[in-house]
């Protein structure tokens, strides 16, 4: 025990003496922070600009809009239709809202189309579901009106009258009380904070996937470092049944303070799941990118061939696991290519327990299997 | 100017060593993007829509199912989603097996308890069990339905209490006006006009981010280059000082070997990347880029210089590099529109690195290769090198 402690201690002074790597561990903090600072900024995620020709005509419109806005889209009003333009044509807004002036009387009259002109510059997913959002205000000014046509048109009541029209509206009043209607839950039916409208910090949605890509750049870090040191022999007094634990041992020591210092980041920024839950997915995350790292190791002797793949690996990371978007169901195929990838399998195991599942068979696979090529590798040599 | 090309000739052998190993990795996952773009765009595999599971009871299920069918029939929906019935465990399953996308949840007689107000709130579980912005804009329709769903029960609810207020029976009253009111909402596009405004900058989405995929690209490289960047040159540099190569000279000769590495890699995959454009016939003006861009190679290797010369490892230097270049490809709109960070953000990214790389592409894609697309890389270079050679100096080297 005191030998294994001897050996973390000097392994890990080996690798924080470096000045770059300490840097390295400080700005997880610090951009952590940074962008959690974003997450309190008023400015939304997607802007769209209003503008309403004739605010005593179609104001409501306008103020219903603006009412609309939270930290996913923020909605707010510009002074003329030459700084509508503007804005979305220099991409200051994402979209733009043209109310007419004569928008209250096309309603009164039970107008259907072109009721408002929606500007974009390039249609996208979020565009459509601004405009859907657009729809169901448009939906909201014209539902009494068409109400009371339907009534009028049924005839049995006369709804003529103003104190008719004021009665039906009390009533239609009464029951707009809005309710929450629906509830997110995640895979293993924890409450979606995040969708719920409990905790926003949408822009920590990517924090997780980038603090274990680092994990995953430190471990092959070490890979390198360990293929430098074998390159100098410095290792060769390790006795030969115990180099293959050695290998992961040292590719665990050079990731270990990586990880340590991510697993903090979570708690700091409140992304963590739950103490013991968060360690054990960290810890199976760890041996599945040690075992990982060991196998590419075993199977790539050249040390130039690894640093090429390092980038590679990582923009893969990067681009097909969950660390920013999810593309897995829009192209197929990636799926498969993401059984290669160790950041797949911890993000799919955060809040599913199936995943979890699979993120504990994924380490002791690639631990077993790199551990093992090690021994084979070793044979082969020694026969030769 | 011997000794110049002498040292030029060393460290060009060091750097070209990096050749084989980038390209092969290059070309390697070069061909696996294509062919996923390929299988993603083939008019054979198209994306299946998402399998949402629907869990209720008997007495919701012929409302429901209705409902549903009536939605998945729209041209909206179509072909993004399709609905089925499941029980609660086997949907569970089922959606921690991946086969389904989501999972929507009605609690027991729930049309019910919305005709009496005492509703609970459906439940959604998303298969994914990360929340992204796909699950964010969600939400946001999510509350679109709902507002549909208030206002169509509002109406409905005040049309049968003026009814009954008046004395009368309203029949079937109620079930026309819903019928009338779902048929405004399945028309509901209909009510605004989409117009689209010109792009100030002519790049469509496609081009942007391809450049930044070139800038990325380069970086990484950059990273790459710690295997030979990374080990200590100061032994080597004080030997040369000695044969009067002075450093400004020394520095010039390894920032133009490592724009040689960086050329051939550059050169061969650029090569390749504007025969796959042209063939999968995307409207990417791809040569364009590349061969204006040759200039925006320099400014990556004198910043893969700076880093490492700091770093003095490796390691380090790579793991620096790597998360520096991903922050600030961040920041610089590569991952998310730039649209969607506070002003003083979009206004401080124009000094990064990444930024700076990020629009001399662009002005090579556009074509407005003014003097001034140069100013940003040249100053970025000047700077950087400006940074290495005081570093040398005070290593008094």
């Amino acid at each position: 025990m005191k030998r294994i402690v001897t050996w973390t201690l000097l392994l890990q002074k080996r690798i924080l003496i470096k000045p770059m790597f300490q840097i390295t561990i400080l700005l997880i903090p610090l951009i952590l922070v940074l962008l959690f600072s974003f997450s309190n900024q008023s400015e939304g995620l997607i802007r769209v600009a209003v503008y309403c020709e004739d605010r005593s005509e179609s104001g409501e419109l306008a103020d219903s809009m603006l009412e609309k806005s939270d930290d996913v889209i923020r909605y707010y009003e510009v002074d003329s239709e030459e700084q509508l333009y503007s804005e979305v044509e220099t991409d200051k807004a994402q979209c733009g809202f043209l109310i007419p002036e004569d928008f209250g009387e096309k309603i009164e009259l039970g107008n259907r189309s072109g009721l408002v002109t929606v500007l974009i510059k390039n249609a996208s997913v979020s565009t459509r579901v601004i405009e859907e959002v657009l729809c169901g205000e448009l939906f909201s000014a014209q539902v009494f009106q068409m109400t009371e046509q339907f009534i009028e048109r049924e005839g049995a009541v006369d709804i003529s009258s103003q104190e008719m029209k004021t009665t039906l509206r009390d009533f239609y009043a009464a029951y707009r009380i809005p309710s929450a209607m629906f509830e997110f839950q995640y895979t293993n039916g924890e409450e979606n904070t995040l969708l719920n409208g409990t905790a926003e910090n949408y822009y920590m949605m990517p924090v997780r996937g980038l603090l274990s890509v680092l994990i995953l750049v430190a471990a092959l870090g070490g890979v390198f470092l360990l293929s430098e040191d074998d390159r100098k022999g410095c290792w060769q007094w390790i006795h030969r049944k115990s180099r293959p634990l050695f290998s992961v041992y040292f590719i665990f020591m050079s990731m270990l303070a990586v990880a340590a210092v991510s697993f903090g980041a979570l708690f700091f920024t409140g992304l963590s799941t739950g103490g013991g839950r968060e360690f054990l997915l960290m810890a199976a995350y760890c041996i599945l990118v040690c075992g990982y790292s060991n196998l590419i190791r075993v199977l790539i002797p050249n040390t130039n061939l690894i640093c090429a793949l390092m980038p590679v690996i990582v923009l893969l990371s990067l681009i097909l696991s969950p660390v920013f978007v999810n593309l897995q169901s829009l192209v197929p195929g990636i799926k498969v290519i993401s059984l290669l990838l160790p950041t797949d399998f911890y993000l799919g195991g955060i809040y599913s327990n199936a995943g979890a599942l699979r993120l504990a068979a994924a380490a002791v696979i690639y631990l077993t299997a790199g551990i093992l090529a090690d021994l084979l590798k070793m044979r082969q040599q020694n026969r030769g | 100017m011997r000794a110049f090309f002498y040292y030029f000739n060393m460290e060009w052998k060091r750097m070209r060593r990096l050749i084989p190993g980038i390209l092969l990795v290059s070309l390697v996952a070069a061909l696996a993007a294509g062919i996923l773009y390929r299988n993603s765009d083939s008019e054979e595999t198209t994306a299946e829509p998402m399998a949402v599971g629907i869990v209720s009871d008997e007495g919701n299920l012929p409302f429901l199912s209705m409902g549903f069918q009536l939605a998945a029939q729209t041209e909206d929906l179509k072909n993004l989603l399709t609905f089925q019935d499941v029980g609660e465990e086997e949907g569970q399953e089922m959606l921690e097996a991946g086969t389904l996308g989501a999972l929507v949840i009605f609690q027991d007689n729930y049309v019910r308890n919305v005709y009496y107000g005492t509703e609970e709130p459906i439940i959604i579980r998303f298969g994914s069990s990360q929340s992204g912005i796909a699950s964010v804009l969600v939400r946001e329709l999510t509350d679109v339905v709902a507002q549909y769903l208030l206002e169509s029960r509002s109406a409905v609810y005040a049309m049968q209490d003026l009814y009954t207020a008046s004395g009368l029976e309203y029949g079937s009253a109620p079930d026309e006006l819903s019928e009338t009111l779902l048929l405004r909402i399945v028309g509901r596009t209909n009510a605004i006009k989409t117009e689209t405004v010109n792009a100030t900058d002519g790049l469509s989405a496609s081009v942007y981010y391809f450049c930044a995929a070139v800038v990325l690209i380069l970086l990484f490289w950059g990273m790459i280059s710690g295997a030979v960047l990374g080990k200590d040159g100061s032994t080597m540099r004080m030997l040369l000082r000695r044969t009067l190569l002075s450093l400004p000279s020394q520095y010039l000769a390894k920032l133009l070997a490592l724009f040689a590495m960086f050329l051939c890699n550059y050169l061969v995959l650029g090569g390749l990347g504007i025969a796959a454009v042209r063939a999968a016939g995307m409207d990417i003006p791809a040569a364009e880029v590349i061969f204006r861009g040759i200039p925006g190679l320099i400014p990556t290797a004198a910043l893969a210089i700076l880093v490492f010369e700091l770093s003095g490892d490796g390691i380090g230097g790579m793991l620096f590099l790597f998360f520096s270049t991903v922050i600030c490809a961040f920041l610089s709109g590569f991952f998310y529109p730039l649209s969607y960070f506070p002003f003083w953000m979009q206004r401080a990214s124009c000094i990064l690195p990444t930024r700076i790389l990020l629009e001399f592409y662009e002005s090579c894609a556009s074509g407005s290769l003014a003097p001034g697309a140069f100013a940003g890389p040249a100053l970025m270079t000047a700077i950087l090198a400006a940074v290495t050679l005081l570093f040398w100096r005070r290593k008094r080297i």
